[in-house]
């Protein structure tokens, strides 16, 4: 019998060479793959107007414009509906979390105090995906539509 | 050093701690006899300390008048 399971595909939108290498750690630790990365808005947006990632992890400032440039963008174009697109950042204001849900995000993480738990739901949502043909998303463990409060 | 370019070296300041937290095992859910730092762990916790380092510097030297001991101008050393 085939196997029909395939590994999460993530792309990262983060300028942090640090946390890039963290993240990527943790996708291939998971036995996902990533599948892109950058730290510059418009290349993110270029390369998932033509990718089709399982879960996008999203920094609010980069390098060249924003996070909320490639949400927008997403949001827009309508590209990655069925997509997980989590954003992970230092700017863990309010008025930033509403905005982020507003463009498209399905989570929200502080990065200073949820890095654990954006690693786990990477990991988990890896395991799902390696245990059937795509993420479920109706999961209650891993809802990705559940708010985080930071 | 511009505002803005305070606000850069400060978030990859905090970006280094995350990842030294993250490798660290700061979760205190792992039991307490765990050993948690490999080689390769603390080579990478070292990196994020390191770049932390650097962010500090360049922000000192900027607060410090653009050079060490704060003479603008003089043998800064950066």
């Amino acid at each position: 019998m085939p196997d029909i399971s395939k590994p999460l595909q993530v792309y990262v939108v983060e300028d942090s060479p640090i946390i890039r290498r963290l993240l990527a750690s943790t996708i291939e630790a998971a036995g996902a793959k990533l599948i892109g990365q950058t730290g510059n808005a418009d290349k993110a947006i270029a390369e998932l107007s033509r990718m089709h990632p399982d879960l996008v992890v999203i920094d609010i400032g980069l390098r060249i414009g924003s996070g909320f440039d490639v949400l927008e963008a997403l949001q827009q174009h309508q590209l990655l509906s069925a997509a997980i697109k989590v954003v992970f950042t230092n700017h863990a204001s309010a008025e930033f979390e509403a905005l982020s849900l507003k463009l498209g995000a399905n989570r929200f993480f502080d990065k200073s105090s949820d890095s654990s738990e954006v690693l786990a739901l990477i990991s988990a949502l890896a395991a799902e995906s390696r245990g059937s043909a795509m993420p479920s998303r109706g999961s209650n463990r891993h809802d990705p539509t559940k708010r985080t409060v930071t | 050093m511009q505002p803005d370019d305070i606000g850069k070296e400060l978030y990859k300041i905090m970006d280094a701690l995350v990842a030294l937290k993250v490798d660290l095992s700061c979760d205190p859910h792992v039991p307490g006899e765990t050993l948690v730092l490999s080689a390769d762990k603390s080579r990478d916790a070292c990196e994020a300390l390191d770049s932390a380092f650097a962010s500090i510097r360049n922000l000192a030297a900027a607060f410090n008048g653009g050079g060490v001991g704060g003479a603008l101008g003089g043998a800064s050393g950066h």
